[in-house]
């Protein structure tokens, strides 16, 4: 198991909401819980079953924030050995998940 | 378009069973309320720990719902998962709603906290049947793919109804361990027919052990549930001995069945062998039809009774408990009888040998808690505890093993509420779901300083869990959550107490001081053994 922490900053404010849950915490998948912070910064908490692939992380969380900048948002993920791909399209669901009101800037 | 139970995460079946937008939830993921234990064993926790419970409507009428994630941990039932459970069930008592609606997928105790979760099981079932008492349904679904197994296949045959769809599953023992302790001619697990014609809806459906068979679509779960809110069963006297006679019957009706396809057979199946490509809709014809064979209904099970064994250790066992002067027998595996205690007289039953719960054990244990209740109103009941868990054959789960030791389970709960003491005494081996339905539905369970509790030993719970063994060992020398051991259930409030010196003594003194209010998590707390349980009911009660 390890644990990694991201902390980019984001342009893409968000306005307080309800926190989101996507996805399960089963073999190859992950959940995805995003939550209101207060802040400009988009914080990445993981706890993967895997050890040893900071890297992929860092490029996958980067890819997603390029995506969407949120700001003002925690994302916390626990991963049971989901691939890159499987992380990218949870991650993207989350996003969705949240209320367009909620965003500056709705997903393409 | 139909949405299919099977496919959907528990989160999704919730919200679309219930009216929409109604579920508000209890300890959501944001409130992290996490096992404590898995990080230790190196595993990812789940925000919900693998439940989601809370309050919902389903067609205007309040009711609170609980639905296990069968693809976090198998849906296993952990120190947390369990406490979330129970406290939802003590919730009902308060709120009173139309219904408790439980979305049971699981594959039972989880083994990474296998004696937290263990105690929970026997928790949930107290909870369970004490909501029932209180005329309150709880409606069971199972329609995941994982199935309903081991601990949770016996809480599902405590509610008063239960749903399954065709793909859904329910047991107590999956068939790979059925294989691994007994080999392939036992139970081939990879034989999908016969897994499913074993354990699956429609076996379920026709021994009438699921009382709907429904499509795998959550409209459709919905829709029954709905028609079931009004369905109370109280837990009774009646109700009892009405289960007791069915599951005789069926034991003398079907007991030589080889196989589901016999057993359809003689109930008047017309094609047996058409069965599994039925539709659910169809399979109601198929049960309307049905020329179910008479059977005397009053009829105990047979049993021949070889000369019993020699077994000084036992008997040395009842005179140290009861003096010489008892009236306790042993037929072969079975303990039963009466005994003199401080003046009065105790019913005993038990079982010796390290015995296997099988079905007819299992029934034969019932037997004598339900006499005691039919003919000793307030007489009390002592368990005496020797087994190496549930027996371990296809035969068992043909005709549903988890049903019978609910059953058990169901009459010691029933004992209880009707002002029976019951006294839980684990004397030699207490394994697994054997130890469920006996002593840990007791008031209080206790156990002698050389007795051995487990759910599984290390080596067998390294290769299930993938977990060094040596890691394991390391860990289990602080923390009592799953290694085996009598101290660690005492340290986790399972055992109230070991028994040293007079066992008399200690007897006399649990019959006047056992609590009839299940407090084993508070005491968990307060030993250090099981630190989140009680905390965590309490904030589902109070939520």
């Amino acid at each position: 198991m390890e644990q990694l922490e991201f902390k980019l900053i984001g342009t893409n404010a968000t306005v307080p909401f309800v926190p989101i849950l996507v996805g399960v915490v089963g073999s190859g998948n992950l959940e995805v819980m995003l939550e209101p912070q207060a802040g400009s910064s988009c914080a990445v908490n993981i706890t993967t079953s895997a050890r040893g692939f900071g890297s992929i992380w860092q490029a996958v969380i980067d890819d997603f924030h390029a995506r969407h900048g949120l700001a003002g948002v925690t994302v916390s993920v626990n991963d049971m050995g989901a691939t890159p791909a499987v992380v990218s399209l949870r991650l993207d669901q989350a996003v969705a998940a949240l209320p367009k009101s909620v965003l500056l800037v709705s997903p393409a | 378009m139909n949405l299919s139970f099977a496919e959907s995460t528990a989160r999704e079946r919730v919200a679309h069973l219930l009216d929409a937008g109604s579920f508000h939830e209890i300890l959501g993921p944001a409130e992290r309320v996490v096992s404590p234990h898995l990080a230790l064993l190196g595993v990812p926790a789940a925000f919900d720990d693998g439940v989601v419970i809370g309050q919902g409507l389903l067609d205007g009428r309040v009711v609170l719902i609980a639905a296990q994630e069968g693809e976090f941990m198998g849906g296993g039932v952990g120190e947390v998962h369990g406490a979330k459970l129970v406290g939802l069930l003590q919730r009902a008592l308060r709120v009173k709603p139309a219904a408790v609606i439980v979305l049971a997928e699981s594959g039972g105790v989880r083994l990474h906290e296998a004696n937290a979760g263990l105690i929970a099981v026997s928790e949930v079932m107290r909870a369970l049947l004490a909501v029932r008492a209180a005329g309150i349904p709880v409606l069971m679904l199972i329609g995941g793919t994982n199935g309903c197994f081991g601990g949770m296949g016996l809480i599902a045959r405590c509610a008063n109804w239960v749903a399954m769809s065709d793909i859904g599953r329910l047991a107590m023992s999956g068939p790979e361990v059925i294989e691994s302790a007994n080999g392939v001619e036992e139970f081939d697990s990879r034989d999908r027919a016969l897994v499913w014609r074993t354990s699956g809806g429609k076996h379920r459906y026709l021994m009438g052990d699921c009382d709907v068979l429904l499509e795998d679509d959550v409209a459709a779960f919905r829709a029954a549930t709905l028609a079931a809110l009004s369905s109370s069963m109280p837990l009774d006297l009646p109700t009892l001995q009405a289960e007791h006679d069915l599951l005789s019957a069926r034991l003398h009706l079907y007991g030589d069945c080889r196989d589901a396809l016999d057993i359809w057979q003689r109930m008047g199946v017309a094609d047996p062998g058409a069965v599994s490509q039925l539709e659910a809709g169809a399979m109601q014809a198929v049960k309307a039809s049905l020329t179910m064979p008479s059977v005397d209904q009053r009829r105990e099970s047979v049993k021949s009774t070889p000369a019993a064994a020699p077994n000084p250790a036992l008997d040395t066992l009842l005179s140290a408990l009861f003096g010489a002067a008892h009236q306790v027998k042993v037929d072969d595996d079975l303990i039963h009888g009466t005994a003199q205690v401080n003046g009065g007289t105790v019913t005993v039953v038990g079982s010796t040998h390290h015995a296997a719960i099988g079905i007819e054990l299992a029934l034969a244990q019932a037997a004598g808690v339900l006499q005691t209740l039919r003919h000793h109103p307030g007489q009390p009941i002592v368990l005496l505890v020797d087994t190496q868990g549930q027996r371990l054959r296809h035969r068992d789960e043909l005709l549903g093993i988890n049903r019978y030791m609910a059953h058990m389970g169901c009459c010691i709960a029933l004992a209880r509420q009707q002002g029976h003491r019951v006294i839980g005494l684990v004397y030699d081996q207490a394994l697994s779901g054997g130890f469920i339905t006996s002593g840990l539905m007791a008031d209080a369970c206790y156990a002698l300083p050389q007795a051995e509790i487990r759910v599984m030993r290390l080596p067998a719970m390294a290769r299930v869990t993938k977990i060094d063994e040596s890691r394991l060992t390391e860990l289990s020398k602080t923390n009592p959550v799953f290694a085996p051991g009598v101290d660690n259930f005492v340290a986790m409030g399972g055992i109230a107490a070991l028994w040293t010196g007079d066992l008399q003594a200690g007897l006399i003194q649990a019959l006047e001081t056992a609590p009839t209010q299940d407090d084993r998590a508070a005491l968990g707390a307060a030993r250090g053994g099981r630190t989140r349980a009680a905390e965590v009911m309490q904030r589902v009660l109070n939520a």
